[in-house]
């Protein structure tokens, strides 16, 4: 089963995400509402993928993403941020500090998925699809 | 026959009448000088204007209307040498206040060329003289890019749910096909077997964690979908009371209902630096007022605000306070703003409604909207604006507008 972590400050997207997750992979989803809160999860469990939303009061994306990468055990997990912003130094910045992969909200479910499954094959993770279309 | 001579110097003397005329009545506070520099015309507005008399200023009668009549004395002195000459400045008045305004004086010449004296030409600006095309176009683009970022947080999560809704659909589909089956099934009388098979068929359906999921989770997507269309419906209207600088049409307006619509408007700016906490008045009247204008003073009051606490945040790192309360008093309504950021710094503070100071692009540490809110308050409402600050602690911004009683028998 797939696992991903969701963190977004704002609670109704949050619980789309993971609506919309359960229902296409049958996806475990896990919610955080900022970085320190996702940083907490990611020491307690594993996942697969993390959707990292950008602006976020207490701990913005950027420096979840920092944290992240730094992190001996999770420093590889695959992270698409997803952001209101679309300002090109952000960007830079963020594949810099090893972003998987970039979109701008308000992003389009069928291109949200073919991007996770990009992420998936890029680090070997293809079988977790394809249990999750059987 | 009258000689040309004569006849000109008639039309001359029409011409100086029709000059002293549309002096006068000009809604322009204008004076005219002789080649001496001396003062030998102060129209009414000028007089409104400076509170000094005409022949105060033309006899020099009293040292504050001397001062301003040495002055415009330089000022002739320069547009000799340079031509036409504007200077943005405060002038004392007679009351002992003192009034922002823009001074041209230029040289009058005879049809010969020859310099004759000095028009000098004072004009108050307005709030509209005050914004500056720079400044508007960056009041527009702080709100679009605000408005299109909370538009887009609605957009995205009623986007998955439309797709999530769209895909349980053909589940439920499947579902209705399958009753339709059993359906057709019974009544063909068809054999116990063939039943079976599509009572199989239903069941897998039916048993799968996809069933009591719909149930759960479609009405939540339902609701929160109508929740973000209605977010979006907010924010628009939200955005329509920013009338453009154009429309001044006074109306009478809920002081808490502007308050809030400013504060949906400006979520971008606060969300990420302030908790905002609002203490209202219920019992507020109306106040008559040019609401496009009022909200654009709110506007730059919590811009400000959000901006002091982001500045407090790059040396104690933490989310800041906004408070935001209106009282009702006997004769006006009052809004207090207050924050807990960096405050203002002795130096600055007696600046802070200065357009001219604020003009200056170096004086990074106030906002020219604030100047802006000066003029809008007090010389088109006839309110008042002051702070209370206290530098490392933070700053109330408290606003006075006048409440206009309806007169017996009035009707709005």
């Amino acid at each position: 089963m797939m696992r991903v972590l969701v963190v977004d400050d704002d609670p109704n997207i949050r619980s789309a995400l993971r609506r919309l997750l359960l229902f296409k992979y049958h996806a475990e989803v896990t919610e955080a509402a900022d970085g320190s809160v996702a940083l907490q999860h990611l020491l307690r469990g594993t996942f697969d993928l993390v959707l990292l939303d950008m602006h976020m009061r207490t701990m913005d994306g950027m420096e979840t993403l920092r944290a992240i990468r730094r992190s001996p055990s999770h420093g590889t997990t695959p992270v698409i941020m997803l952001t209101g912003s679309s300002d090109e130094d952000l960007i830079k910045r963020a594949i810099a500090l090893g972003v998987e992969d970039y979109l701008v909200k308000p992003v389009d479910a069928p291109l949200l998925f073919a991007r996770i499954a990009l992420v998936l094959a890029r680090h070997g993770k293809n079988a977790l699809l394809d249990a999750a279309n059987a | 026959m009258p000689s040309l001579e004569s006849a000109r110097k008639k039309f001359a003397s029409v011409g100086e009448q029709t000059l002293e005329t549309v002096l006068e009545l000009a809604p322009l506070a204008i004076a005219t000088l002789d080649l001496a520099g001396k003062v030998t015309r102060w129209n009414a507005v000028a007089q409104q204007l400076l509170g000094w008399s005409a022949d105060d200023m033309m006899q020099s009668s009293n040292p504050g209307a001397a001062n301003e009549a040495d002055w415009l004395r330089q000022l002739c002195g320069t547009a000799l040498r340079e031509g036409l000459t504007t200077v943005a400045c405060r002038r004392p008045r007679a009351d002992g206040s003192a009034v922002d305004v823009s001074v041209s004086v230029s040289v009058t010449r005879n049809t010969g060329g020859r310099a004759q004296g000095f028009v000098a030409v004072y004009v108050e600006p307005t709030v509209r003289t005050y914004i500056r095309h720079d400044d508007a176009l960056e009041i527009l683009g702080q709100l679009a890019c605000g408005i299109a970022l909370e538009i887009n947080t609605p957009s995205q999560y009623v986007g998955d749910n439309l797709r999530f809704m769209s895909d349980a659909w053909v589940r439920i589909v499947q579902m209705f096909i399958g009753l339709n089956r059993m359906r057709a099934a019974l009544n063909a009388g068809d054999d116990v077997a063939r039943l079976r098979v599509e009572a199989d068929s239903l069941c897998r359906i039916l048993d799968s964690d996809d069933v009591e999921f719909l149930i759960d989770e479609v009405p939540k997507a339902i609701a929160q979908s109508i929740d973000g269309v209605q977010r979006v419906g907010r924010m628009v209207n939200a955005m329509r009371a920013f009338s453009p600088p154009t429309g001044n049409t006074r109306k009478p307006i809920d002081l808490n209902a502007a308050i809030e619509a400013t504060m949906l408007v400006a979520t971008t700016e606060l969300k990420y630096v302030a908790d905002t906490e609002t203490d209202f008045d219920p019992n507020l009247p109306e106040v008559w007022c040019v609401p496009g204008e009022i909200n654009r003073v709110i506007y730059a009051l919590f811009s400000n605000a959000a901006k002091a606490i982001a500045d407090a945040a790059l040396v104690r790192p933490g989310i800041g306070h906004i408070h935001v309360s209106t009282h009702a008093l006997s004769e006006a309504v009052e809004l207090r703003i207050s924050d807990d950021g960096t405050g203002i710094p002795v130096a600055i503070q007696p600046h802070v409604f200065d357009p001219l100071y604020s003009n200056n692009r170096s004086a990074k540490d106030l906002d020219h909207s604030l100047a802006v809110a000066h003029v809008t308050i007090v010389k088109h409402h006839r309110g008042r604006i002051w702070f209370e600050t206290t530098p490392g602690v933070g700053t109330t911004f408290i606003v006075q507008l006048p409440v206009r009683r309806r007169a017996a028998g009035e009707t709005r």
